[in-house]
């Protein structure tokens, strides 16, 4: 989790990832953010995330990100 | 209880809403929309009924066929129901509306080929004959073919398309509350350079040095023949077979230098005419290749380059008109 | 049959009236019937096309949900994907690639004539995006096909969107409606403001991008640069427009549209301009194009590269900015086979890429220059830049053809002379002073509510709460300001976005 934030802080700085749950919603995390939040999971955590998590219900907040991380990675 | 009396109110409230709304587009209809030819016509049209020839067509009909003057050399009364504006749709509903009464012997279509070529200006022309016809099954099959489909201020509105009006409102209120608009006198029609002489002709007065215009004749392309000018003629012809009214065609003449102009594509127009009315059966004479026509085809003739007549011009051609319409 | 069409108006109150009469378990079969009238009054043999997808779609929506083979699924899905966007295609741009085989061939192939279906850009998206969603698993398919067919044929919105998604719209269609005045008035409210922007605003600023756009060879500075100017007004209340005349029409029904517009003008960057203009075609095209091309294993392969060779950060964008690049492409091409819509697409593309991928060089440059995020001049600066970046790709739009728009831009830069302003060029351009002040007014009228909506009021309820004499008067203005301002086109002029 603490990576995750991590890696949110260095794309998108200024946003309060422990507390916000909308980040989609309030269009704080745009598709170019997403996409690269998404390269840099991959990287960091092995997973593969495909166009069918792409939800706003996943995205929303570093904890909706990191579930999803960690279902991923129990597919995997 | 208390909620459906509050639903009931406010239906009552939007319906009284509406109600104004409908009483003040009524009164802007009323004193923006001046009294006009088509009113005249289609009330003379009715009440002096029965004529034994019609003719309906364009323009050109309107100033260049004095139904007077046919009438002295063939002996039939005639009416004159060609009006700027009246494209192949508007004809076919004229016809029905003029026959309502009394059918006539006769209906003679003045063919002018630019109205199938080109679509009607939208707005007051689009609705200009429409709006005068008293309310019957033939206005509503009107409605329903064509007004419909414009946008809804033609339905609901139309004095939107009259709107300049507003600042001779004075005037035209006045004039609709005189006793000349209730006796349908011609007087009251605003004609400029003519005036209404009888049974739907216009005479345009002679005026030396006018300003002529310029050639804005649109070329004749077959292509371009819209799918309604067909339908509608075709209805028309047909609706004239049912009820046993003959039925024939006329071009009128234009001036040889607007011919000269594009000669091309008159020649090409007469030809598609001419095979078009051969194979339906139907009588059809264009004046612009009668070598047996005497009338004048100079500019001295015509008030201006589309080949509109000056009215005792118009007159020496409605007499050979009527020698052709006896033969 | 047009939206501002008196037939259209009898069509809809037919349809809304009985709507609310019949059991309400029915409404939907009543919408689907009408939906289908609608559609054939256009051509019946159109109805055809509309049937081929909503069957295709419908179908393989079932068989991917049966088939648990991923492979199998895979295959379903791309053979749909195939029948639809192939059909579309060969409808679309057979013509324009016969054309470009003969200039480059120097061939002799005459063109085809077919009839390109109202709407079908349109009603395929929806129906490809909801075929996506049940492949993702993101919805379940609908077991009825009747059911499928409203949601693909649902009638307001066929002819020019709003492209609507699935798991949106379908329960909506659904599910019954009780009568609700205020729906009723809220929905009639939104169909005026419609016509009064197409009507008053879009037909009279389309005289002048006409004249120019007929003779753009013409025309040079001043002049040029009005019509773009007025061509941003006439596409912006055209489109807009016929979308508030769509949602109001839905929400007689109660039915909820997606939004197209968020007021796009305002938007500070290229990016948030496609985040406010014609927003269903943009999501549509981030969910089923940008982020699928994105995540693609060869998309991956060039990221691992880039990263590579460019370092890090500008390496992660780059093949993002790329998808993006190839989306664009898509977005220009969905707007006609043409050469000057594919730079279209492509100069957007390029600017958000370029935005993008500049950003960090801008951020430095802001704190050199201490320029604050947030203050209002900077705010202006940034909406006028769009502005006129947007501007630009408007020639594309408005020239006949790409060497047209070139040309266009090089003729707005030659012989501009400002006094074109005064010395009645402007006035021979088919408008008169009434109209130039009818236009100005009227805009500002959309600008004012545009300005109040960005500030978060909602006009529908604040009008709501006012007195009835102040409400009455304000329908009133509505209802009678449109005939009376409104301009008559001298031949019908239909909405831009019905030939998509």
């Amino acid at each position: 989790m603490e990576k995750l934030i991590e890696i949110l802080e260095e794309i998108q700085p200024n946003a309060d990832y422990k507390n916000c749950n909308s980040l989609i919603d309030d269009e704080i995390l745009d598709s170019f953010a997403i996409l690269s939040i998404i390269g840099e999971i991959e990287d960091e955590f092995g997973v593969s995330v495909t166009p069918a998590e792409i939800v706003p219900e996943n995205f929303n907040s570093a904890e909706a990100i990191w579930k999803m991380i960690e279902k991923l990675k129990e597919i995997s | 209880m208390r909620s459906r009396f509050n639903v009931l109110s406010h239906m009552l409230k939007i319906l009284l809403f509406l109600f104004i709304c409908a009483v003040l587009s009524w009164v802007l209809n009323q004193v923006t929309m001046p009294p006009n030819v088509v009113w005249m016509n289609l009330h003379r049209v009715r009440e002096s009924a029965p004529y034994d020839y019609i003719f309906v067509g364009t323009s050109h009909g309107q100033y260049g066929i004095s139904p007077e003057v046919v009438e002295e050399t063939t002996g039939k009364k005639c009416f004159n129901l060609c009006m700027a504006d009246e494209y192949p749709i508007d004809t076919y509903f004229l016809v029905k509306e003029a026959c309502k009464t009394h059918k006539p012997e006769k209906i003679i279509y003045e063919l002018d080929p630019s109205y199938w070529i080109g679509d009607q200006r939208l707005g007051s022309t689009s609705i200009f004959f429409y709006k005068e016809f008293p309310w019957s099954a033939v206005k509503l099959e009107y409605f329903a073919d064509k007004i419909v489909e414009q946008d809804y201020r033609s339905t609901l509105f139309p004095w939107s398309y009259y709107k300049n009006n507003l600042t001779k409102a004075e005037d035209i209120v006045k004039k609709k509350l005189s006793a000349a608009y209730r006796e349908y006198d011609p007087e009251i029609l605003d004609i400029p350079g003519g005036y209404y002489k009888s049974d739907g002709f216009i005479y345009q007065e002679k005026v030396e040095g006018a300003d002529k215009g310029t050639f804005n004749n649109m070329p004749w392309v077959e292509g371009e023949i819209r799918e309604s000018a067909r339908i509608y003629f075709s209805k028309t012809v047909e609706y004239c077979r049912e009820n046993q009214i003959d039925f024939e065609v006329i071009t009128m003449p234009v001036p040889e230098e607007t011919e000269a102009n594009m000669p091309e594509n008159y020649e090409q127009s007469e030809r598609f005419f001419e095979d078009f009315m051969k194979v339906r059966g139907i009588r059809y004479h264009n004046f612009n290749y009668d070598p047996e026509l005497e009338f004048d085809r100079s500019m001295e003739s015509y008030w201006d380059y589309d080949g509109h007549m000056f009215g005792e011009d118009a007159e020496k051609f409605s007499r050979e008109l009527g020698e052709y319409l006896l033969r | 049959m047009s939206l501002i069409s008196t037939e259209f108006l009898l069509f809809v109150l037919t349809a809304v009236t009985g709507y609310y009469l019949i059991p309400k378990k029915y409404q939907w079969i009543w919408l689907l019937a009408f939906s289908y009238i609608y559609y054939a009054a256009a051509g019946v043999r159109l109805v055809f096309f509309l049937v081929y997808t909503t069957v295709t779609a419908y179908a393989a929506g079932r068989l991917i949900e049966r088939t648990e083979e991923k492979q199998k699924k895979k295959g379903i899905l791309v053979g749909c994907l195939l029948l639809n966007f192939g059909m579309l295609s060969v409808l679309k741009y057979t013509n324009f690639v016969i054309d470009n085989l003969n200039k480059i061939f120097h061939m002799n192939l005459s063109f085809w004539t077919m009839l390109l279906p109202l709407g079908i850009s349109f009603y395929i998206f929806q129906a490809m995006g909801y075929i996506l969603d049940v492949y993702w698993g993101r919805c379940k398919a609908e077991r009825n096909l009747f059911r499928f067919a409203l949601f693909v044929s649902f009638f307001p919105q066929i002819l020019q969107g709003p492209i609507g998604r699935y798991h949106r719209l379908s329960e909506q269609l659904y599910e019954e409606h009780v009568f609700h005045l205020r729906r009723i008035q809220y929905g009639l409210q939104l169909m005026l403001w419609g016509f009064f922007k197409k009507l008053v605003l879009a037909d009279r600023a389309a005289v002048l991008v006409n004249q120019v756009s007929a003779n753009h060879m013409e025309y040079t500075g001043v002049t040029v640069l009005a019509a773009v100017l007025m061509y941003s007004i006439q596409l912006y209340m055209d489109f807009s427009g016929g979308m508030n005349v769509v949602e109001g029409v839905a929400e007689l029904f109660g039915i909820e549209l997606d939004r197209n517009f968020k007021r796009p003008y305002f938007a500070v960057s290229i990016t948030d301009f496609w985040h406010r203009w014609h927003i269903t075609l943009g999501t549509w095209m981030k969910d089923y194009v940008f982020y699928p091309v994105s995540l693609s294993r060869w998309m991956g392969r060039f990221g691992k590269w880039s990263k590579a060779v460019f370092g890090k950060k500008t390496g992660r964008l780059i093949p993002i900015s790329l998808a993006n690049v190839i989306v664009f492409l898509l977005v220009g091409v969905w707007h006609g086979a043409a050469w000057k819509f594919i730079v279209y697409g492509l100069y957007n593309g390029l600017l958000i890429a370029a935005g993008s991928l500049l950003a960090p060089v801008y951020q430095k440059e802001k704190k050199r220059f201490h320029i604050n995020d947030g203050s209002k001049g900077w705010r202006l600066w940034q909406i006028s830049r769009t502005f006129i970046l947007v501007n630009i790709s408007w020639y594309f739009d408005i020239a006949p053809d790409l060497a047209g728009a070139f040309q266009m831009m090089k003729n707005t830069m030659t012989d501009f002379r400002f006094s074109a302003f005064w010395d009645g060029s402007l006035m021979a351009m088919g408008l008169d002073r009434l109209d130039y002040i009818i236009l100005f007014l009227g805009c500002m009228v959309v600008f004012i509510v545009s300005a109040l909506q960005e500030r978060g009021v909602k006009i529908r309820e604040t009008i709501g709460s006012k007195p009835m004499v102040l409400r009455w008067l304000l329908y009133g203005i509505l209802v009678f300001g449109t005939p009376m301002f409104g301009h008559v086109m001298a031949t019908a002029g239909g909405f831009i976005y019905a030939q998509f």
